[in-house]
This record gives structure tokens, sequence and C-alpha cells, in this order.
């Protein structure tokens, strides 16, 4: 890890840093416990400075405008969802809207106090994964169940063949005790396949391969395990169904 | 529910990451107002205030599934988002800066402040733990926060060095945070 950011936190929370400063420290307090705590503490004070300004009137139109923009953002079911899935699924990300809502929720995620200031590197990445998604492909979205609420990913389906299957993690927990996290597919008999095995890299998002296509499977789970292969065991971390085998 | 209860922000989030319109009305209109004043504050001009709300809210509803709450409450949460834009539009169209002083703390300067702020204790005591710190450290706070200018420009604006802007910046916040502290206790 980098060395702490203390001495600039408040440049930081009054957004005093140059743009290039400021993604160091957004990019250290990804993976820094300590310092962002401190800046909580420091956001205290400077989210109270807005209390102190004159209150004006927005015009009426601002409220609308904001909510027909939005709903234009609510995924809608693919045309066949609905044959196999009833229940809508929380927490889904539109295709269509994937490429720019990556980008942002990259952002807010690493850090919520200075929205999109996203560290190059990051952006780099993520363009490259907009790429990818650009050749027609597909994606669910998993959410965090019980303790791990506000872990997620995005199973990412490409289109194009000789491109694998990727899952892109947003606030992973660290694992202790040498256990590290399983994705798997499960097909409509209930047989888990293992496509990945991985430890968390520390940092807000991470990307990481699958080894068998997602043909054939019905969902995509991710459990925590004690060994690198071999049967799931683990306690489940995260689900979500995909599309069933010939749709 | 109780029909007279409002929801807990908490509870406005958790809906707005399960793409719940209401609840982005709802963060609308419980924060709407104080987002738009604090836009054009830093902007000092309507239209570009209502897009920044706009956008931030947009990307608040983006964005609301990543939202944590050990990282600040929804409304902190919701104002950085403001604040950030705010300021990245003011960079962007004042390409070069700093200008001279004065011309920059009549614009960081609140002179409406005092009249037309609502009469809440909140608000008050927030004004009031500014308004407490010395000159330089209360100035520094305002140019950065709603002048929207890096500690590199401030240095320059004020011919201080950095590590005095900084060092300026971390005792009035800490005055600002014991005082706030203080009246709530
Ligand atoms: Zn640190």
């Amino acid at each position: 890890m980098t060395e702490h950011v203390t001495d600039d936190l408040e440049l930081y929370a009054l957004g005093a840093l140059g743009p290039g400063e400021a993604d160091g420290v957004t990019a250290h307090l990804a993976g820094c416990p300590a310092c962002r705590e401190e800046l909580a503490d420091i956001a205290t004070v400077v989210n109270a400075l807005p209390d102190m300004v004159a209150l004006r009137e927005p015009p009426a139109r601002l409220k609308e405008r904001i909510l027909s923009a939005a709903s234009t953002e609510i995924p809608r079911p693919a045309r066949r969802e609905t044959a196999w899935s009833v229940r809508p699924r929380r927490g889904w990300l539109g295709v269509g809207a994937l490429a720019a809502a990556a980008v942002l929720l990259l952002a807010l995620d690493l850090n919520s106090l200075r929205e999109l200031r996203t560290a190059e590197s990051e952006r780099a990445e993520y363009a490259l994964i907009a790429d990818k998604v650009s050749h027609g492909g597909t994606n669910w979205y998993m959410v965090g169940l019980d303790q791990w609420q506000g872990s997620g990913g995005t199973l990412f389906a490409p289109g194009k063949p000789d491109l694998s299957p990727f899952v892109v993690f947003h606030d992973l927990r660290p694992l202790t005790g040498g256990t590290m996290y399983a994705v798997w597919l499960v097909d409509a008999g209930g047989h888990w396949v293992r496509g990945a095995t991985f430890t968390p890299n520390g940092q807000a998002i991470q990307g990481v391969d699958l080894t068998v296509p997602v043909d054939n499977f019905t969902q995509c789970a991710v459990t925590i395990e004690m060994q690198a292969e071999g049967k799931r065991s683990g306690p489940l971390v995260m689900q979500s169904r995909i599309a069933p085998p010939g749709q | 529910m109780a029909a007279d209860t409002p929801p807990a922000d908490d509870v406005l989030m958790a809906a707005l990451a399960a793409r719940d319109l209401s609840a982005l009305a709802a963060l609308y209109d419980r924060y709407g107002r104080l987002a738009y004043a604090l836009a054009y504050r830093i902007l000092g001009e309507s239209e570009a205030a209502e897009d920044v709300v706009h956008d931030a809210y947009i990307s608040a509803w983006r964005g609301a599934a990543t939202y944590r709450r050990e990282r600040g409450n929804p409304r902190g949460w919701l104002l950085s988002i403001v604040h950030h834009r705010a300021v990245d539009v003011l960079r962007r169209k004042t390409a070069f800066r700093p200008a001279p002083l004065e011309v920059a703390e009549r614009r960081a300067a609140d002179e409406d402040t005092a009249l037309m702020a609502e009469k809440n204790v909140e608000q008050q005591t927030v004004r009031l733990a500014l308004q407490a710190l010395p000159d330089a450290q209360r100035r520094t706070i305002e140019l950065a926060y709603f002048g929207g200018y890096t500690h590199v420009e401030l240095a320059a604006l004020m011919g201080v060095p950095l590590g005095t802007v900084k060092g300026r910046m971390r005792i009035g916040l800490q005055k600002m945070r014991r005082a706030l502290e203080g009246t709530r206790a």
C-alpha cells in the first residue's frame, strides 16, 4: 500500500487538490480504512458548509427533468426474460447504459466524496471492458447477500466467441485465513462448475476471467472456499440467474 | 409505515439502489433546494446550477448501488457529488486563474446569506463556527470550497507557501469540528 494520505485529507475533502493529485488520494483511500475513517470525520464538517448558503428555490421544471431522465435509464426486462424469470432482479444494469454507468459506478464507488476523480489506469481498464461489451454481449448483475451486502459483480458474456466471459466485481470484502472467492456456473440440473478462483486485490474494482463459457448454465454464483479446486462447500456471497439454455 | 413518518435517508438510498423512482423524487424533495443553493453559490448562475443538480441526481441514481454508509450519510454523499460537479464546471469555465484576490473573494463571499438563509439552528451554528475562525483560515476554507480554488492557486492568490494553505485548512476545519460537536453534544 502507498503511504498514508493524512496530510492531504483536508485538501481532498474541500476539493482543493488538482485532478492528478486527487487521483492518488482516491487510490490510496480505496485500500486504506484508517484514512477513510479520518476522511469521514473531516467530511462531517465539510458537508456542513452548504448549510450556511442562502437557500434558493430551483426552477420548478428541474424535478421533472431529473425524474424523466432517470426513468429512461430503468432497465427493461429483455423480451425473453419474462418466460423464465418473474421476479424483478434488483440492481440489474441495462446493457445500453452500461459503458457510461460502469465508469460512473467505478468513480462513485472508489470515492463517494470526490465523485468522478477516477484514476487514469482504471479508466483505461473500463474502456477495455466497455469495448469488449460493445461486441453485442450480455450481462447480469450479482448482488452481495446477507453480510456481503454492498459487494456485487457483473458477469459479462461478450458477444464475440473469441472473448471469454468475465466478471467485474466491486467492493469485494478482504478475506482471511487463506480463503478465496470462487465463481460458479450452475446448470438447470443443479451442477456447480467452477469458473474461476481468486483472492481480492484490495481495489474497489476487480476483473476476473472465467474459464468456462456461460452457455448452458442458468445461474452464476460466488462463494468463499478453502480450496482452489474441487466442489463447492463454502458460503454463498452473491448469485444471479442468467439466461437459460437455448435462449 | 405510518403515513406521517417520512422514510429515513438510508431507506431512500436502499430504494434508490433498487431503481425506485419515487425514492429519487423523495431525495429531490428533501435535498434539491440545498443542492441547488450550493451549486448556485459556486457557479453564480441559475442555468449552470440547474444542470449541475440535474447531473448530480442522475449520477446518484446510477451509482446508488455502490453507495456505502460508512463513507458518509446520504445527504453528505449527495452534496459532495453536487460540489464536485459544480467545481468541475467552474474550473472548466475559467481556464486561467487565479484572479486577483479581491475578485476571488467577492465571488466567494456570501453577501446575502445572513439575510436569506433560514433561521435554522444548524445553519446558524455552521455560520458562527466559520465566522469565529481567524480571517486567514476562514478565507482559505471559503475560497477552496465555494470558490473552487486548488491549494496551488490559493498559495499564489494569497502569497503564502503551500504548507501554510494546508495548515490553515487543517486548523480551521478542526476548530469548526469542535464547535459543531460542542453544540451537538
Ligand atoms: Zn492510509
